[in-house]
C-alpha cells in the first residue's frame, strides 16, 4: 500500500531532474500497471482491458487525497505510456517464445494463430517506433500517449497546448510512417 | 534543405493534405512545391494512411488481448459492416463477439458496440439464441440497460446488432477505483436492481449477472449488458425447452438451480445479485472453500453455506495469493477492517443471506423486494425481516386514469447557476464597505464556472463547504459581516438544491444580522424571504409563510429597499402559497410582483421571474390557457436575452410543457420537456431536484401518451433518485408515487400499485395531515387499485374518506370519485346506482375538462360498461363510441392502450350483430394493432384482441 506514496515521491523527484529517481519511478509504474492489468483481466475474464481504464486507475490511486500530489501530470502520462509499451513488448516476446516452444504440435494451425501473429507485429511496431523516434520524437510521444496510454486526442492536445486537430493529424502521420516501416520489414 | 527541414516540409504537406478530399490528393500534391523525391515520400505516406493495419487500428490493450487469444477467434477489427467500421474486439461472452465500432456520418462520428455471433459458435442454436437476445434487447428501454440501437445482417448473412457503447469499468473494479463506501456501493447495486426488475417486468430473466456484464460509466451510471443467455419467462413453458441452454452459466455467479439444471425463474437473478452484493461489499465470493480452490464452485453452490459477508473480509489468504488483504479491501471502501465488519454485520448480512438462499422460494420473491430492503438499509429503516408474503399477481385489467396532473406537479422555481454567480457577486459588491467580506466572497466564488457542464455541482459544492467551514473560524470578520456571508452561502446552497445546509446558514445569518440601521433591516428582510423559500423546500410551510410575510411587510415600507428586493419577497410569498396549495394567494402575490417589475425599469430576468410566478399561479387556479400564455411569454423573454440563460430557458419550457400537458396537448409538451431535460441534465446533473422534476413531467407525458414502459422506468428512476437525495419521507416522493401507482393500475399491475400508493398516503398524511389534497388524491388512486384487485371493502372505505373530504363540491370537481364509486357499485351488482354515478361522472368531467380529455373518455367507457352490464347494449354502444371520439380528440391518431380497450369492447359488441359485424372486425383489428404497438405482441391483452379477432372472423364465415 505504500507503493502509491513511493511512486509519487519518486515522480516528483524525477521531475526535478533526479535521473535515478526517474528510473525507479518508471519501474514502479510498470509494476503497478501490470498488477492493475492482471487484476482487471482476472476480474473480468474474457472482457477487454482498456488502457484508459488502466492508466486512469493508476493515476487515481496515486493522486488520491492521502497521497502527496502528483506535481506533473504530463510526466506521469509519459511514464505510464512508456510502461504500457514495455508491458506490451514483454508480453509479445513471451508469446513468441511460447509459440516456438510448442511449435511442432501447432505447426498446422500456425497461420491461424492470431495471437502469435499479433505478437510478431507488436515486436515490429516497437522497432518501428524506435526508428521513428530518431526522426521525430514528437510523433512517438503522440503514439505512446494515444496507443499505449489511451489518452484521447483532446487530452493530448490539452496537455501539450496544441489543437486537437493537430494531434489527430500527427497521429495519422505517425501511423502512416509506422505502417510503411512495418510493411518494409514484412516484405524484406 | 537540411534533413530536419525536409521532414518539417513533409509533415506540413501531409497535414495540409488532410483537408483535401481523398480522391484529389494526388492531383493536389502535384501542384505543391518540393523536389520529386520529397513529394513521392508524402505520396507514399498518404497512401499508407489509407491501408488499414490490424495492430494500429486498435490500441495497446487490444493488442495485448489478441496476443492472449489462441487463434480460435477470428478478429474482424479493421473491417467494415455496412456504414460501421469495427475498431477493436472489446469482449467475447456467451456466443457473441463484441466490437467497438464507429459509424461515420461526415464530421460526426458515433461510437457503438456491435455484437456478432462468434464464428466458432455459428451453429443454428447459437444463431437462434443470438436473435433472441436481439429481440429481448430491442424491447428493453431502461437507463441502466445498455440501449439497443439496431440490427442487421452482415455480407455473409450472419446477424448482428448494435447497442450503446458503454465506456466504463466493471462495477466491482469501478467501486474499488473510486473507493466507494458501503452505502455508495449499495446505491449502485440499487441501480442494477432497477434494471433487472425492469427486465423481469418485461418477462426477461438475465441469468448471467456478474461484474463483467455490469459496467459503470465515468459519471457513475451502472449499465447492464449481455443478455446473451437471457430467457423469456413463460409460465407454461415445457421443461425440456430450456434444458439445453440452462447449463450455460458462469460458475461463480450461478444459482443452485442453474447448476442442477432445474427451472430458471426470476429468483435466479435474485441469487446472482446476491453474489454481486457479496462481492461489492466484501471483495470476496460467498464460498470460502471454492474461492480458495478447495472445491469447485458448482459443488459449493449446491452444498455449502455462504460465509456471512462481514466475516469474509478477514478470510485467511493462501501463500503467494494475489487476492487482496482485509486491510486492502477495507481501504478500497474508505474504511478500516473493524468498521467495515460492523457496517456489514446485521442488515446487510441478512439481506445477502436471504438473496443467496439455496431454494428459490426462500429468497426474496422479487428483485423489487430485495431492492426495497436495500433501500430500507440505506435509509436506516427496518428491513423486511422474515416475512414470506407471497403476493399473488392479479391479471385483472382495469382502466383507470386516476390522477389530475395539475394537482400533483409542483413548480420548481430554481434560479440558474449563472444567476447564482451574478447574485453572489452583487451581494459581495454591495457589501464592499469591508475589504474582508469582499475578499472572502470573491475568493470563494470566482472559481465557480457556471457554464462548465459536468462536475459543476461538485466543484461549487466543495467551494461552499470550504466557505461554510472557514466562515466559522474567520476572526477578521465582525458578526454582521459573518452573517452577510452566511446569507450568501445559504442562498447558494439553496440554488444547488442543498436545502438543509441552506437552512442552517440562513438561520445563523438571521440571528447574526442586527436590524439597527436601514441597511441591516433590508438585509435581514431579504435573508428572511430567502429562508422562507428554503423552508418551503424542506416542507416547513408554516414558518415559511410567517417569514415571507414578515419580510414582505418590512420591505414594503423600508426606504432603502429596491423593487427587486420587494419582488423577491413577493416571489417567496408566491412560492409558499403554492406549496400550501393556496392558489388565490399565489395569484395575488404573483400579480403584485408582475406589476412591480412592469412599472420599474426591470431587468429582463426579473420580468422573467415574475412571469413564471404569474404563470404558476394561473396554473394553480386551473386557468391553463392563461398559464400557457404567461409561460410562453417567459420563454420568449428568456430566449430574447443576448446571452440566454440555458437553465431559465429550460425552466420556462418545463412549465410551458406542463401547462400544455394539463390541456391534453401531449405531443408538444413532450418535445419541450425533452429539450428541458437535456439542458438540466447537462447543467445541473442527473440528480438535481429540477432535473428530477422535469424527468417526472416527461414520464407523465409518456404515460399519458400510453408509452408505459419508458414512463415507468423514468418514474422508478426518479423515485430512486428522490429517495437518495431527499430521504424517504419527502412529499416529492409521494407525488411521484401517486403517478407511478396510477400507471401501474392502468398497466394491469394493481397489486404492485397498492404498496406504492399506501406509502404515498402515509407520507403526505404524516407531513401535512389527513385533510391535505395530496392525501385525498393518493387515497383515490389506492381505492382504484383495490377495486382492480377486487378488495371492494377497502376501496369502499377509502372512497368514503375521499367523499367526506369532497363534501359540498359539485360533480364537476369530483367526477373522478364518481367514476370510481360507480365502478364499485357495478362490481357489487347495483347497476342502477352505477349507471347513475357514471352519468354524473361524464357530465362532471365534460364540464371541467371538455369532451376531448382522458377523464371524459374514461367516464364514457365506464358508463358503457355499466350500461352493458344492465343489458342496455344500445346505450353501451353509444358510450363506447363517445369514448373513442374523446380519445381521438386529443391523442395523436387517437392511439392509446385505453383507446384500444374501448375499441376492443365496442368491437366485441358489434361483431355479434350481423349488420355491424364488419365494423366490429375492423375495431377488433385496430385494437389488436394498437395493443401490439404499445404493449408488444406477447402481451396478454394483445393476444386477447388477436384471439377475439380470429374468433369473430371464423364466425363471420359460417
Amino acid at each position: 500500500m505504500s507503493t502509491g506514496i513511493e511512486i509519487t515521491k519518486l515522480l516528483n523527484a524525477a521531475n526535478s531532474g533526479d535521473a535515478a529517481a526517474q528510473d525507479a519511478a518508471y519501474q514502479l509504474v510498470y509494476d503497478e500497471l501490470k498488477r492493475c492489468a492482471r487484476r482487471q483481466s482476472a476480474l473480468t475474464p474474457g472482457s477487454s482491458l482498456s488502457p484508459t481504464a488502466l492508466v486512469s486507475e493508476l493515476y487515481l490511486k496515486l493522486s488520491e487525497k492521502r497521497v502527496a500530489r502528483i506535481d506533473n501530470r504530463r510526466h506521469f502520462f509519459a511514464l505510464a505510456s512508456r510502461a504500457m509499451r514495455q508491458i506490451m513488448i514483454d508480453y509479445a516476446r513471451h508469446r513468441t517464445r511460447l509459440k516456438r516452444g510448442r511449435g511442432i504440435v501447432h505447426a498446422a494451425v500456425d497461420t491461424a494463430d492470431l495471437g502469435a501473429a499479433t505478437a510478431e507485429q507488436a515486436i515490429e511496431l516497437d522497432a518501428a517506433l524506435t526508428d521513428l523516434g530518431r526522426r521525430d520524437a514528437d510523433l512517438v510521444r503522440v503514439v505512446e500517449w494515444h496507443f499505449f496510454g489511451g489518452m484521447t486526442f483532446q487530452e493530448i492536445g490539452d496537455e501539450l497546448g496544441r489543437h486537437e486537430r493537430t494531434v489527430r493529424h500527427d497521429w495519422e502521420l505517425a501511423r502512416a510512417c509506422l505502417r510503411e516501416a512495418m510493411d518494409r520489414t514484412a516484405s524484406s | 534543405m537540411t534533413d530536419a527541414g525536409r521532414w518539417q516540409r513533409i509533415k506540413q504537406l501531409f497535414r495540409d493534405a488532410q483537408t483535401v478530399p481523398d480522391g484529389e490528393r494526388v492531383a493536389w500534391l502535384l501542384r505543391q512545391e518540393g523536389d520529386a523525391e520529397l513529394l513521392d515520400e508524402v505520396r507514399r505516406l498518404l497512401s499508407a494512411q489509407q491501408v488499414s493495419h490490424g495492430l494500429l487500428e486498435g490500441d495497446a490493450a487490444a493488442a495485448l488481448q489478441r496476443m492472449g487469444s489462441d487463434g480460435a477467434t477470428v478478429d474482424l477489427s479493421g473491417t467494415r459492416i455496412g456504414s460501421l467500421r469495427l475498431l477493436r474486439l472489446i469482449g467475447e461472452g456467451g456466443m457473441g463477439s463484441v466490437y467497438l465500432a464507429e459509424r461515420d456520418g461526415g464530421d460526426f462520428v458515433q461510437r457503438v458496440a456491435l455484437k456478432l455471433v462468434r464464428a466458432d459458435f455459428a451453429g443454428r442454436d447459437a444463431r437462434e439464441r443470438f436473435l433472441r437476445e436481439r429481440s429481448f434487447l430491442a424491447r428493453l428501454v431502461h437507463p441502466h440497460i445498455a440501449q439497443f440501437h439496431d440490427g442487421g445482417l452482415t455480407a455473409d448473412g450472419s446477424p448482428y446488432f448494435t447497442l450503446e457503447y458503454v465506456e466504463g469499468a466493471p462495477i466491482t473494479a469501478w467501486c474499488d477505483a473510486h473507493r466507494l463506501g458501503v452505502r455508495e456501493r449499495v446505491a449502485l447495486a440499487l441501480q442494477v436492481c432497477a434494471a433487472v426488475a425492469y427486465a423481469h417486468r418485461n418477462l426477461i430473466v438475465h441469468r448471467d449477472l456478474k461484474p463483467s456484464n455490469i459496467l459503470v460509466s465515468a459519471d457513475g451510471e451502472a449499465k447492464l449488458l449481455d443478455f446473451g443467455i437471457a430467457k423469456l419467462l413463460d409460465p407454461e413453458a415445457a421443461e425440456g425447452r430450456t434444458a439445453t441452454h440452462s447449463r450455460m452459466m458462469t460458475p461463480e455467479y450461478a444459482a443452485p438451480e442453474q447448476v442442477l439444471g432445474e427451472p430458471i425463474t426470476t429468483a435466479t437473478d435474485v441469487y446472482a445479485i446476491g453474489v454481486l452484493l457479496y462481492q461489492l461489499l466484501s471483495g470476496r465470493l460467498p464460498y470460502a472453500r471454492a474461492e480458495s480452490g478447495a472445491v469447485s464452485f458448482q459443488k459449493a453452490v449446491v452444498e455449502e453455506l455462504p460465509e456471512p459477508v462481514h466475516r469474509a473480509i478477514s478470510r485467511p489468504l493462501r501463500d503467494g495469493d494475489d487476492t487482496p488483504t482485509g486491510e486492502a479491501l477495507a481501504a478500497a471502501r474508505g474504511t478500516s477492517v473493524p468498521a467495515l465488519r460492523r457496517s456489514l454485520r446485521g442488515d446487510l448480512d441478512r439481506i445477502v443471506q436471504r438473496s443467496l438462499a439455496k431454494r428459490p422460494e426462500a429468497r426474496y420473491q422479487s428483485v423489487a423486494e430485495l431492492a426495497a430492503d436495500l433501500r430500507a438499509f440505506s435509509a436506516g429503516r427496518a428491513i423486511s425481516g422474515s416475512s414470506r408474503r407471497y403476493r399473488l399477481r392479479m391479471f385483472v385489467r382495469r382502466h383507470w386514469l386516476p390522477l389530475s396532473a395539475a394537482s400533483v406537479l409542483l413548480l420548481v422555481l430554481l434560479v440558474s447557476a449563472a444567476t447564482l454567480l451574478r447574485q453572489s457577486r452583487q451581494i459581495a459588491h454591495e457589501a464592499q464597505n469591508t475589504l474582508q467580506v469582499k475578499n472572502f466572497l470573491f475568493g470563494l466564488f470566482t472559481a465557480v464556472d457556471p457554464h462548465e457542464a459536468k462536475g459543476r455541482e461538485v466543484s461549487a459544492r466543495e467551494l461552499l463547504d470550504r466557505g461554510a467551514e472557514r466562515i466559522a473560524q474567520n476572526s477578521a470578520l465582525d458578526a454582521q459581516q459573518r452573517a452577510e456571508i452566511q446569507a450568501t452561502l445559504g442562498r447558494t446552497y439553496y440554488q444547488l438544491g442543498l436545502f438543509d445546509q441552506a437552512s442552517k446558514l440562513q438561520q445563523s445569518a438571521i440571528e447574526g444580522l442586527a436590524a439597527t440601521d436601514s441597511r441591516g433591516r433590508r438585509l435581514l428582510a431579504v435573508t428572511q424571504s430567502q429562508r422562507a423559500e428554503t423552508l418551503t423546500e424542506l416542507g416547513d410551510l408554516k414558518s415559511a409563510a410567517a417569514l415571507a410575510a414578515q419580510a414582505s411587510a418590512t420591505l414594503e415600507t423600508l426606504a432603502g429597499a429596491t423593487p427587486a428586493d420587494r419582488a423577491g419577497a413577493l416571489r417567496a410569498q408566491t412560492t409558499v402559497a403554492f406549496a400550501q396549495r393556496d392558489f388565490d394567494g399565489a395569484k395575488k402575490y404573483a400579480d403584485a410582483e408582475l406589476a412591480l417589475v412592469n412599472s420599474a425599469q426591470a431587468e429582463p430576468r426579473d420580468r422573467y421571474q415574475a412571469l413564471m410566478a404569474a404563470g404558476g399561479a394561473s396554473w394553480g387556479l386551473e386557468t391553463y390557457q392563461d398559464a400557457e400564455a404567461r409561460f410562453r411569454e417567459a420563454l420568449a423573454v428568456a430566449l430574447d436575452d443576448p446571452h440566454p440563460d440555458e437553465l431559465n430557458v429550460a425552466k420556462a419550457r418545463t412549465n410551458l410543457g406542463m401547462a400544455l400537458q394539463t390541456q391534453s396537448h401531449y405531443a408538444e409538451a413532450e418535445v419541450l420537456q425533452k429539450l428541458a431535460l437535456a439542458t438540466d441534465e447537462k447543467m445541473l446533473g442527473a440528480e438535481h431536484a429540477a432535473t428530477l422534476a422535469v424527468r417526472r413531467d416527461l414520464a407523465l407525458c409518456e404515460y399519458r401518451l400510453g408509452r408505459y414502459a419508458p414512463a415507468q422506468a423514468i418514474m422508478e428512476q426518479t423515485l430512486a433518485a428522490q429517495r437518495h437525495k431527499l430521504g424517504n419521507d419527502h412529499p416529492a416522493i409521494a407525488g411521484t408515487e401517486i403517478n407511478l401507482g396510477g400507471l401501474l393500475i392502468e398497466r394491469g399491475a394493481a397489486a404492485e400499485a397498492e404498496p406504492v400508493l399506501t406509502e404515498a398516503v402515509s407520507i403526505f398524511e404524516k407531513k401535512y395531515g389527513p385533510d391535505y389534497q395530496g392525501v385525498v388524491m393518493a387515497l383515490g388512486n389506492l381505492a382504484a387499485a383495490h377495486i382492480a384487485m377486487g378488495k371492494l371493502d377497502a376501496a369502499s372505505a377509502e372512497l368514503d374518506r375521499v367523499t367526506a373530504h369532497e363534501q359540498g363540491t359539485s360533480d364537476k370537481d369530483r367526477s373522478l370519485t364518481l367514476m370510481r364509486l360507480g365502478e364499485l357499485q357495478r362490481l357489487r351488482g347495483d347497476l342502477a346506482a352505477a349507471i347513475e354515478l357514471h352519468r354524473r361522472a361524464v357530465a362532471g368531467s365534460k364540464e371541467l375538462h371538455g369532451e376531448n380529455h382522458r377523464f371524459t373518455a374514461n367516464a364514457h367507457e365506464q358508463l358503457a360498461r355499466s350500461l352493458r352490464a344492465s343489458g342496455d347494449t344500445h346505450g353501451a354502444e353509444q358510450e363506447f363510441r363517445a369514448a373513442l371520439a374523446s380519445y381521438a380528440g386529443y391523442l395523436p391518431n387517437g392511439e392509446h392502450p385505453m383507446a384500444a380497450t374501448a375499441s376492443y369492447e365496442l368491437g366485441q359488441l358489434l361483431v355479434r350483430v350481423q349488420e355491424t359485424h364488419d365494423e366490429g372486425l375492423q375495431l377488433l383489428g385496430s385494437a389488436a394493432t394498437m395493443r401490439e404497438k404499445f404493449l408488444g405482441a406477447d402481451d396478454p391483452a394483445t393476444q386477447e384482441a388477436r384471439a377475439a379477432l380470429n374468433a369473430a372472423q371464423g364466425s363471420g364465415k359460417t
